[in-house]
């Protein structure tokens, strides 16, 4: 039977996020839903073992009796309760389920049945007046103050939620620098919060997510930023039917309102991917839909022009599509005297935009196009060279064909060494490479003109490409990268790590600078990580990268610096 | 599946106090005076223990183990003991082991750290030092303190004295069942990844003690296929954790393509584990490309044709 709720009420309840603690003092009730009830003077509950005490003073009242005592612990893993008595003589009294009229007197207990929790340097996350708690799953506390930035602010409520249930974890909100959640209500399948948020972008806001969610299924919907006009309505959701089929959706709307207003523009994204277990494989069926515009036509503005409120917010009736059907099989030993794992895969699919042309070729627009593909995927385990070298190899080839006719060959072949020191630190060095082809056969040249280093705008004009590889580009590059790593790992509180990538590529990356965007990859750059834990519940992440001779880049912006769990 | 959490749980809890068998919790009826103080009256499969966290963000401190201090006095033998108090009441003051003791109507209280008489009232939650006639086996004086005092004499060595209505009996839920003691065990997770996986990624694990945050654990690569990273988890606990590329969307997929469950770990009482994880495939892999990047029309054909730059793609005139 699965332990009941319970609600407790006290002068003073606390929270401790680092050791999952609550505690309550003075005028401690807690009420169990078969009517009993218990008082005392203090309480304290370990969320993750699962059990609770009141000590002092102890009166437990229940349905056709009543006994005073000490101490009163309820273990619900097990639906033992444990009691001391005080009658003319202390005892030892154990109650199986909520059989208080029968105890079992002088069994023994557990040793630390009524141990009390040090909380001394412990934080405090939260004050509270009352809490409902649904063991294993959530803690819903009122009367609130809550830890925040060195003092504590009152707010009506906090719903804690502690389920073991990895769905609660799924997230439809974009990324922002700074996020403070406030989860305010919520139930064992259900959590509402809210967000305080900060980005460059939007400085600081407001946010709305909701979860509903089971063992087998969650759908997550989020208004994101709440307080803004440009703001993202989200939806994921998964289902799992049965233990070999799953359905996954995402779908977004970003809109410009003020509130809930008609918005001046709105556009869409809904993809769903269908997967479903075969025997030594699995199929996937995915498809993408975009709606650059989701209202009405508007009528004509300035100059033919077609927007909602002014030409910044333009109507824009584009909708491309794609989706294809994938099969991907299982990882199988090539023999059972070579060290050689490969797996295989194929897919069918299509692609649709009634606007932008997918493939430009001989004047002709493709807006359509339908492609199938195969590929193989081969590697070796871990081969030791010796006594402390570690050799990989990997190995991938694909050929996918278009209905506009040509095909795309793409080979990636990566090796590394590695040795591993102790527990503690590893280096490894990965050699790869990858080479593209798009071949239109007798064609070649019309796909990829020679002295077209560019393509037609929307007026007709031809633009110029001012990079001598990609005037020679004729639909093969080649990448070639080499990766050296380095990690230390001396504690479980220190974590560092250094990359060099060196990348060799052809055509070369186009560097960014003031009229260019980054194209491609760096020729030299250099990373590094440091994570600190500073304590059970927080560790900070700090990296930087260093881009050697490219471009405007040198470091990378800025410092990433990451504090989470 | 919850019940066979529980049943794991239970075990862990029944097998616990193996280790400590000093710490018998059930009192034994009072002796006449000038008999010897039993060492135990239980045998270690009866001997209900404190429970070691199944959890390393929930441990219950327990007390540490007392040492035996007697000094002679007009009525015997004075044995003191030090503990945290549950409760005073009728006559009698309950100690967190879960006993209560008699208190001598002549009793004495002062501060543990001066000797000084206090203002502090014995009450729960304060800390004393309990000072037994072994003649009467009563408590004649109690040394308070609000913080925790060092340890006395050993547990056995007072238990006799605690009142009890009823006799002793063991618990057979208490039989212990395998050795787990909580102690910190060196766990290695070893990941091999998908041959797909990009060598930029940075694989995490999310667990539920860290609330399934995604970026909560970070791996060490160590080669091409393989992460690794070593945690320090208590033996007999449930270890729930994911592989993860950093986000929800990423987190690993089953052999099949379908989620998971989480993958769970019973530690083991060990010194070092080695724990030895496949990942076959990553949520947001594309099958297409077998990249770990989403699919979808920017994809396509090419990114070598029409523009492989950021220049306007070809449109259709629009008509009004």
């Amino acid at each position: 039977m699965a332990p009941q709720p319970f609600t407790v009420s006290a002068n003073r309840l606390i929270y401790y996020s680092d050791i999952d603690l609550v505690t309550g003092e003075d005028a401690v009730r807690v009420s169990l839903d078969d009517g009993t009830t218990i008082t005392g003077a203090y309480f304290a509950m370990n969320l993750k073992l699962n059990r609770f005490i009141v000590a002092g003073g102890v009166e437990l009242s229940y349905p056709g009796g009543h006994l005073s005592g000490a101490a009163f612990t309820r273990f619900m893993d097990f639906s033992r309760a444990y009691f001391v008595p005080v009658t003319d003589q202390p005892d030892r009294w154990t109650f199986v389920g909520s059989d208080y009229a029968h105890p079992l007197r002088g069994r023994d207990m557990p040793g630390d049945t009524f141990y009390l929790p040090e909380v001394t340097h412990r934080h405090v996350f939260l004050y509270a007046k009352t809490a409902r708690f649904v063991p294993k799953s959530s803690a819903f506390f009122q009367g609130v103050r809550l830890s925040q930035l060195g003092t504590f602010i009152p707010i009506p409520s906090f719903f804690l939620s502690y389920s073991r249930n990895p769905n609660f974890s799924q997230n439809s909100l974009a990324g922002a620098y700074i996020d403070d959640p406030f989860p305010f209500a919520g139930s064992t399948n259900s959590l509402e919060t809210a967000h305080l948020r900060y980005d460059n972008i939007n400085k600081l806001y407001a946010s709305y997510e909701q979860h509903l969610v089971t063992d087998r299924s969650y759908l997550v919907a989020s208004i994101n930023p709440l307080t803004r006009p440009q703001r993202q309505y989200n939806l994921t959701a998964s289902d799992l039917l049965g233990n070999n089929f799953q359905l996954l959706t995402f779908a977004q709307e970003s809109a410009f309102q003020q509130w809930f207003q008609q918005p001046l523009s709105a556009s869409g994204y809904l993809y769903g991917t269908a997967t479903a277990a075969l025997h030594n494989s699995y199929l996937q069926l995915h498809g993408d839909w975009y709606y650059q515009s989701l209202l009405a036509q508007p009528r004509p503005g300035v100059n033919g022009l077609l927007y909602y409120g002014d030409p910044t917010h333009p109507w824009l009736p584009d909708h491309p599509s794609d989706g294809q059907l994938t099969w991907s099989g299982f990882d199988h030993r090539l023999s059972r005297h070579l060290p050689l794992e490969f797996r295989l895969r194929s897919g069918y699919g299509v692609a649709h935009d009634p606007y932008a042309a997918l493939a430009f070729l001989n004047n002709t627009f493709y807006d359509t196009l339908w492609f199938h593909y195969v590929g193989i995927n081969a590697y070796t385990p871990s081969i030791k060279l010796g006594k402390t070298l570690v050799f990989n190899a990997v190995a991938d080839k694909q050929r996918q064909w278009f209905s506009a006719p040509h095909h795309i060959d793409t080979t990636s072949t990566t090796f590394s060494l590695s040795r591993v020191f102790g527990p503690k630190a590893a280096v490894y060095a990965a050699y790869q490479l990858q080479n593209v082809g798009d071949f239109f056969g007798a064609q070649q040249l019309i796909a990829y003109p020679p002295g077209s280093a560019g393509a037609y705008n929307g007026a007709g004009q031809f633009v110029p490409v001012p990079f001598p590889d990609y005037a020679a580009f004729r639909g093969f590059s080649t990448q070639r990268g080499f990766v050296e790593g380095f990690s230390f790992t001396p504690n479980p509180y220190f974590q560092t790590s250094l990359t060099m990538r060196e990348n060799h590529d052809w055509p070369a990356p186009i560097a960014p600078s003031s009229l260019y965007g980054l194209t491609g990859r760096p020729p030299l750059e250099l990373d590094g990580d440091v994570r600190l834990r500073v304590n059970r519940t927080t560790s900070v992440d700090i990296g930087r990268s260093y881009y050697f001779g490219f471009g405007d880049l040198r470091w990378s912006p800025q410092f990433s610096i990451r504090v989470g769990p | 599946m919850t019940v066979q959490r529980g049943r794991v749980a239970f075990v862990i809890l029944l097998v616990a106090g193996v280790a400590l068998p000093g710490l018998a919790s059930v009192a034994a009826p009072p002796k006449p005076a000038g008999s010897p103080v039993p060492t135990s009256s239980l045998s270690p499969a009866q001997t209900a223990l404190p429970v070691p966290s199944a959890l390393p963000s929930a441990a219950t401190p327990a007390p540490a183990l007392p040492g035996l201090t007697m000094t002679a006095t007009p009525s015997g033998t004075l044995v003191r003991f030090a503990g945290q108090i549950l409760d005073v009441r009728n006559g009698f003051v309950f100690f967190t082991t879960g006993d209560g003791f008699r208190l001598d109507p002549s009793l004495r209280t002062d501060d543990y750290f001066t000797g000084a008489p206090t203002p502090i009232v014995p009450a729960l939650r304060v800390y004393a030092r309990a000072s037994f006639d072994t003649a009467t086996h009563r408590v004649v004086q109690l040394d308070l303190s609000r913080r925790p005092i060092p340890p006395e004499a050993s547990y056995e060595a007072v238990h006799a004295f605690a009142v009890t209505a009823s006799s002793p009996r063991p618990n057979p839920e208490l039989v212990p069942r395998a050795g787990f003691s909580g102690r910190i065990v060196n766990v290695t997770f070893t990941a091999l990844v998908p041959s797909t996986t990009n060598l930029n990624d940075v694989v995490y694990m999310e667990t539920d003690q860290s609330g399934w945050n995604p970026l909560a654990i970070r791996l060490d690569r160590i080669d091409a296929l393989h992460y690794r990273i070593t945690l320090r988890l208590p033996s007999g606990s449930e270890f729930l954790y994911r592989y993860t590329r950093g986000s929800a969307q990423s987190v690993e997929r089953a052999r099949n393509g379908i989620e998971q469950p989480p993958r769970s770990l019973l530690v083991p009482e060990v010194d070092l584990k080695n724990q030895d994880d496949t990942v076959y495939s990553w949520a947001d892999t594309n099958p297409a490309s077998g990249s770990n990047s989403a699919p979808g029309p920017d994809a396509i054909p090419t990114p070598f044709n029409p523009a492989p730059f950021p220049f306007p793609v070809p449109r259709k005139t629009l008509k009004p």
